[in-house]
């Protein structure tokens, strides 16, 4: 661990369950143990516990980053950022999904004005895939009558290269909300702090190669390219 | 008094193992700070205490984003428990920065791994690399014996130290002299069985590599059997 990660798990201590005649030297081989901050609080129970962390520590440990995400979500919701850009949205879906270890599928519901108002999980699957319920998308565009839907997912092994059935994928759910009048802008994969849109650059999508992704979302840019939604 | 703090104990364990088992994504912002409060609070309720923060705050995310002489303001909330709060957000921004692990997700990367790992040690027993499912290697454990074939290789103790390190996905390196860089036909067998068998796991056995000082085979590009079992989640990238 660097020095900053081992300030915060001094701050931390305290709250981990380790009597105080012992905090010094369990301080000193977690940090030992564990090679930075995310590998400790992604860390399993019986290696923490092997450390020295008790139960309740270990709850502690785990529920931070869950915590910070729920608090980010409810941060988006109150603030409702304006997200007229691939990169606004690509910055929240990274902030939302990079620490998840399995894959989830996250939807951004825009109002007609691109202010992002909710941000939900649709599916979660195991490491390595997550099944995307067109239908459950179908309903969370509806009841919550977005102007426009925006996806992610996150591939946990740190790649954002997009497999055949994300494509596929893709696709599927344009055709889908598109037809119901709530177009879906973008698709992102998203790993670690890094992003990849994926409709835009689909040989197939009609948008493809019009318009710069950075300004996908920019309506005087989605007029100058003669695109309606 | 002795039922009344039996009772919250129950409350705090009902609740860990709920946040175990399901995660805080459908939770409200006041369970999620009660469960945090847990840590700070040992032995007294502290649901009212959360509720008292949620409507002084807004939010989670006004409360984790608020001072500790704010906190402090409210209502049974001390020293100890501002502290904490205001520690979440740290902890979660330094996890953000890149981890330092080697990440060894591209075969070719992996590859050089392997053959940097038999220059350094000059051992030829079969290594088990252990991944997380971002590819960053967790921990190396070399076999015990000098072939992936040999009696002195148990299944048992492979899984123990993947499972120990709550590895995802395990690379075997399988250091050789041969001249001739191709796979036993016992070794494909034991390659496809520890792929069927760590599957079963949940933990992806990604690749077994014949690793000489010069160059290395990866086995799933040699046998189409192995291959489908260790191509079956996605896992290494191996295009150039």
């Amino acid at each position: 661990m660097n020095l900053e990660d081992m300030s915060v798990l001094h701050r931390l201590m305290p709250y981990l369950g380790v009597s105080e005649k012992k905090r010094e030297q369990v301080e000193e081989a977690l940090s030992l143990r564990f090679s930075c901050m995310e590998e400790l609080l992604l860390a399993s129970r019986a290696s923490l516990a092997e450390a020295g962390i008790s139960e309740g520590g270990a709850v502690l440990l785990h529920l931070i980053l869950p915590a910070t995400r729920a608090a980010r979500r409810g941060r988006y919701m109150r603030e409702r950022p304006v997200c007229d850009s691939a990169e606004k949205l690509g910055e929240i879906f990274c902030a939302f999904l990079r620490h998840l270890t399995e894959e989830h599928v996250t939807v951004a519901l825009l109002d007609e004005e691109f202010r992002l108002f909710r941000l939900l999980d649709v599916s979660s699957g195991t490491a390595t895939s997550a099944p995307v319920v067109l239908r459950r998308l179908a309903e969370i565009a509806l009841r919550e009558n977005a102007a426009f839907v925006v996806m992610a997912h996150n591939h946990p092994g740190g790649e954002t290269k997009a497999s055949p059935e994300d494509l596929d994928t893709t696709l599927a759910v344009k055709r889908c909300l598109d037809s119901l009048g709530t177009p879906l802008l973008e698709h992102f994969v998203v790993a670690e702090d890094r992003y990849l849109p994926l409709l835009i650059g689909m040989p197939s999508s009609p948008i493809c190669g019009k318009i710069n992704p950075l300004s996908f979302y920019d309506r005087s840019a989605r007029q100058r390219a003669g695109l309606e939604y | 008094m002795a039922e009344e703090t039996a009772f919250r104990q129950g409350h705090r364990q009902r609740v860990r193992a709920r946040f175990i088992a399901e995660g805080v994504d459908r939770w409200e912002d006041y369970r999620i700070v009660e469960l945090l409060l847990f840590s700070a609070i040992p032995r007294r309720d502290v649901k009212d205490i959360a509720h008292r923060m949620v409507a002084r705050f807004g939010d989670l995310d006004g409360i984790l984003s608020a001072s500790p002489e704010e906190l402090c303001s409210v209502e049974g909330v001390g020293v100890g428990v501002a502290e904490l709060l205001c520690a979440v957000y740290p902890a979660a921004l330094a996890a953000e920065r890149v981890s330092s692990r080697p990440r060894l997700f591209h075969a070719k990367r992996l590859s050089a791994y392997l053959t940097d790992r038999l220059e350094r040690t000059g051992s030829y027993r079969p290594v088990l690399l252990m991944f997380n499912n971002r590819y960053e290697l967790l921990g190396e454990k070399e076999l015990p014996a000098n072939s992936i074939t040999a009696a002195g290789i148990t299944v048992r103790c492979m899984v123990e130290e993947l499972l120990s390190v709550g590895a995802t996905a395990a690379v075997i390196g399988i250091p050789t002299r041969r001249e001739v860089l191709v796979p036993s036909s016992e070794e494909l067998a034991v390659c496809r069985e520890l792929a069927e068998l760590f599957e079963l796991l949940d933990v992806s056995l990604s690749d077994c590599v014949l690793v000489r000082r010069d160059r290395s085979l990866f086995l799933s590009a040699v046998d189409e059997r192995f291959s489908r079992l260790a191509q079956k989640k996605r896992g290494l990238e191996y295009e150039s």
